[in-house]
Formats: C-alpha cells, sequence, structure tokens
C-alpha cells in the first residue's frame, strides 16, 4: 500500500535534487542562495568550491568588496554580512558531517539516464566515497561490467561517475558499485532497458 | 553559521508534517530553552513512528564552521554549566586543544522530552575520520569523564570485524543509565557472528529481515550497542540514504518492511518522506530511520533532519 502512496506523490518531488546534492554543471546552486541573493557570481562560486572552499571564499569575497565598495574587516554592516555570506560557503563546502548517517560509507545515490534502449550507453552516477579504482556493475537479465570513462572526486565524499556499458538484454538492472576494499553499494531498479 | 538549537528548531517545525508531531509536541518544542548560544548547524526530530506522539530533539555542534569556537567562548565565560548540566565536562574537554576529544569532528546533544521539564542534553561524540589511535584515545576519554569501565566497551570494539568503523560514541548517565553507547559501522555480512563473539544477549533471528534486507543494498550497515559490563539487551539500526525517497526503492523497501510489520503509521512514513522530497530551497534536509530491538521487542523511530 506504502508504495502506491508514494507513486502518488511522486510527482511533486521533481526539483528535489537541486536541494539536497550539489548541482550539476551550469545548474544553480542552492546551497549558494545567499551569493545570489547578494548579486555575487554563484556559478563561478559554485565551480570554485568543487575544488577548494578557500579559492571560493576568496572570489566571493573580492566580488563582494568591488560590489559593494567594502573593505572586509571594519566593524560595520558590511562586513558583517559578508561574515554571514563567508559561512554560508563554508558550510556548503565543509564535508560530510551534515548527517550522522552514514558516515563515510560508500553510498551510490543515482544514475542518469534511468531509461535507455539496447545498445552502448553513458551514464552518469552521483556517490558517496566511491573512488576511481572501484568497480561499476549492473545485475540483471545480464550482467554487465561498466567501464569507468570519467571519475571526478567534489572533495567532500561526493563522486560523480561516467561509465559505458554495453546493454543487450532488456529488463530492468541494479547497479552495484564495489570499492578496493571489496565493500558495495546497490541501487536496485536503477535502469530499465526497454525495446 | 552556527546557529542556536532553538532557532533551527523553529526552522524544522515550521514545515514539518502534522503526522510527525502532535500539537502538543509540537508545544512542548517550542517552550524549549537549552540557554546554549549558537554553536549548532544541525537539528534533529526525532519522531516515533508508531502511535506513540513523543517527539524527541537533537542538534550537532561542528568543530569547522565555528560552532567549536563559540562553545569555547561561552565556555569560558563560564555561563553553561546549567545549560549543559552532566555533558559539560565533555564540552570543556572537547573545546581544550590539548584533550584528545578535540581531534573529534562533532559533538551532537539529545534532549529527551518526555519529562516535564526536558532532561539534560546526552551527548555523542562523533568520531568519523579519525586514526584508529584517536578513536580508542577519544573513547577512553569519554569513559573517564563520565567514569565508566573501560574494558567492556574496549572488548566489545577489539572484537569488531576487519572494516568496521566507530562511528559515535556517548555515555548513558546523562540518560540516568549505566553503561556507554557505540554506534559502528561493520560489514553485514560478518554482524551475526560478532553478536555471538562479545555474547550479545537478545535473540538474532528477529533481526534477520533487516540483515537481509540492508545487506542486500550495501555491504556495511551501521548498529549502535550498549555496553554496561557486557553487552545490553539492545541494538539499534541505523538507515539512511541521501536520495530523495519518493524515488530512491531501498527507501520504499525498508518503508514496507517496517509498515508490514506494523511497526510504523503509513502516514508518519509518507510525511516523512515528503519532509525531505518537498524542502524548499536553501534547506538542506536529511531524513534516517533507526530500528531499535530492545528485550524482544522493535520500534522504529524516524529522524528529520534540518542543515544550517
Amino acid at each position: 500500500m506504502i508504495l502506491k502512496l508514494f507513486y502518488a506523490l511522486k510527482s511533486k518531488s521533481a526539483l528535489l535534487d537541486q536541494w539536497t546534492r550539489p548541482p550539476v554543471d551550469g545548474a544553480f546552486d542552492w546551497r549558494l542562495l545567499i551569493c545570489r541573493r547578494y548579486g555575487l557570481d554563484d556559478k563561478r562560486i559554485s565551480a570554485a568550491l568543487r575544488e577548494n572552499v578557500d579559492d571560493a571564499v576568496a572570489l566571493a569575497r573580492e566580488e563582494y568588496e568591488r560590489a559593494f565598495g567594502a573593505t572586509i574587516g571594519t566593524r560595520d554592516a558590511r562586513t558583517a554580512k559578508w561574515a554571514e555570506i563567508e559561512a554560508e560557503i563554508r558550510d556548503a563546502g565543509q564535508g560530510d558531517f551534515s548527517t550522522r548517517w552514514p558516515g563515510n560509507a560508500l553510498c551510490v545515490e543515482s544514475v542518469h539516464p534511468v531509461s535507455v534502449t539496447p545498445g552502448d550507453h553513458e551514464l552518469t552516477i552521483d556517490a558517496w566515497h566511491f573512488e576511481a579504482e572501484g568497480k561499476v556493475q549492473l545485475l540483471g537479465p545480464a550482467n554487465v561490467e561498466a567501464t569507468i570513462t570519467e571519475h571526478s572526486d567534489e572533495g567532500d565524499g561526493r563522486s560523480r561517475v561516467v561509465v559505458s556499458a554495453t546493454l543487450s538484454q532488456t529488463g530492468v538492472y541494479r547497479l552495484r558499485l564495489i570499492d578496493s576494499q571489496g565493500r558495495f553499494s546497490e541501487l536496485p531498479g536503477a535502469l530499465d532497458v526497454h525495446s | 553559521m552556527p546557529c542556536t538549537l532553538e532557532r533551527l528548531l523553529a526552522l524544522a517545525l515550521g514545515d514539518l508534517p502534522e503526522a510527525l508531531a502532535s500539537a502538543e509536541a509540537r508545544e512542548r518544542l517550542e517552550r524549549v530553552r537549552t540557554g546554549l548560544p549558537a554553536v549548532f548547524s544541525w537539528v534533529g526530530l526525532e519522531c516515533r513512528l508508531d502511535a506513540d506522539p513523543r517527539v524527541d530533539l537533537a542538534g550537532s555542534i561542528d568543530a569547522r564552521g565555528g560552532g567549536r569556537d563559540a562553545l569555547a567562548r561561552a565556555l569560558e565565560g563560564g555561563a553553561l554549566d546549567e545549560s549543559l548540566g552532566p555533558i559539560e565536562p565533555l564540552a570543556r574537554a572537547w573545546c581544550a586543544a590539548d584533550d584528545p576529544l578535540h581531534d573529534a569532528p562533532q559533538l551532537w546533544v539529545e534532549l529527551d522530552m518526555d519529562a516535564e521539564a526536558p532532561r539534560f542534553p546526552f551527548a555523542f561524540v562523533t568520531l568519523l575520520g579519525l586514526s584508529p589511535g584517536a578513536v580508542d584515545a577519544a573513547i577512553s576519554r569519554t569513559l573517564e569523564l563520565f567514569g565508566e569501565r573501560s574494558d567492556p566497551v574496549a572488548r566489545c570494539v577489539s572484537a569488531l570485524p576487519a572494516g568496521s568503523v566507530v562511528h559515535h560514541v556517548a555515555a548513558l548517565s546523562p540518560r540516568g543509565r549505566p553503561g556507554v553507547r557505540l554506534v559502528v559501522r561493520a560489514p553485514t555480512s560478518g554482524l551475526f557472528e560478532y553478536l555471538r563473539r562479545i555474547d550479545w544477549p537478545g535473540d538474532p533471528a528477529p533481526l534477520t529481515p533487516y540483515v537481509d534486507l540492508l545487506g542486500s543494498f550495501s555491504s556495511d550497515m551501521v548498529v549502535d550497542l550498549d555496553v554496561v559490563d557486557a553487552p545490553a539487551d539492545y541494538l539499534g539500526i541505523e538507515i539512511h540514504y541521501r536520495s530523495n525517497p519518493l524515488r530512491d526503492p531501498r527507501w520504499g523497501r525498508v518503508f514496507e518492511l517496517v509498515e508490514s510489520a506494523g511497526l510504523a503509521e503509513p502516514a508518519k512514513l509518507i510525511a516523512l518522506a515528503r519532509y525531505l522530497g518537498e524542502a524548499p530551497p536553501g534547506q538542506t534536509r536529511d531524513i534516517h530511520l533507526k530500528a531499535c530491538f530492545r528485550e524482544g521487542a522493535w520500534r522504529v523511530k524516524g529522524y528529520a533532519g534540518l542543515r544550517r
């Protein structure tokens, strides 16, 4: 019964991922809402944040000082506001302590696309604590070992992985990530291959 | 930027579905005054998923981001003894640069709301990211601060299967009970053997549906153990995926398991899913479930979290 109710609710959650995880390239980074509010270039700051939180802060500060003619360090309202902006950026970049669970465990989060026709495909996978040396498998009507073609480490435990896989048999596949120590994380019903 | 727990609580309560917190529970939470300064980065509302209307409160203070510095400044002022009660020495130790607890990235407190006046906080030290030596030192220091025996805990830690990690440790004495709670991540395949090795006194058979289901999704699982002179008859299973429960079939299967066992009301599960799935822009929310097995019976709690 409860699964039926979930289906009824699904349409209301279309934008959820934007709110709970870092954005895909070019999309608005909701974690940096405060930057947009002050007219700072949130896309550049978001890109910098992927590399290094200090660089992101330095970039934002430069923009803030230019935009408001403020000199950070004085005891004025602008400095206080800057402190708030800096804290938000550092908060967004501070790593994987946002929740108690599951800590630094390997965990697959999502795959895109979720529906394909048989053939060669490139899949983008979001995961936590997954190294480039790991393995990606699609398990189902046929078991397929995917090849990792790109792996980016977001620096806070998040990983984005691009894999290529040849999927010739139709059906629903589970996605399994395996790390170099043999630990795995699996997403059931991850990919529908249909004719 | 860290906030007061009251401020975070108001934000979380603002959007918490009614099914998860009755008007009475909400009122009780709104009356909370911890007396703690703006040191918190996360708040969690611990909701029973059966008919029990109780909602407890948790909050975390991060070492990074200024939370611990703000706590240290407040402690220097000596103004927190009444607020922190029995965990005040732990907080002081965490703030002291030369203390073994100082490496811990996070401290989180819980307030049980079942008494007329909420009890003083109960605190966990987060050990994630520490070296094995630093984890041992932090556990020993926690035990020392609360006057707990180290041997039974050391035995449970040293018996953990290879690849396990101790996530958190807390003394139970602020809750009026002796002992220590350990939260560990361990290989799912080794869990039953581990429980046997440490002479866990519970019946492991009822754990099987959870271990089988979670074990199909991951090689590891996170469990809570209470240790007094020996492991107590309690096991908590922590269940968390960061993804949207309305989309991720793992959540659906877990919800189905607890609902079909009569441990959770469907309306509460759906409310928990919607709390995450319908977060407004700019808010980072999380949810997790905890299945608690004590004295032969299961109870399930849901946590609705909000990150500043």
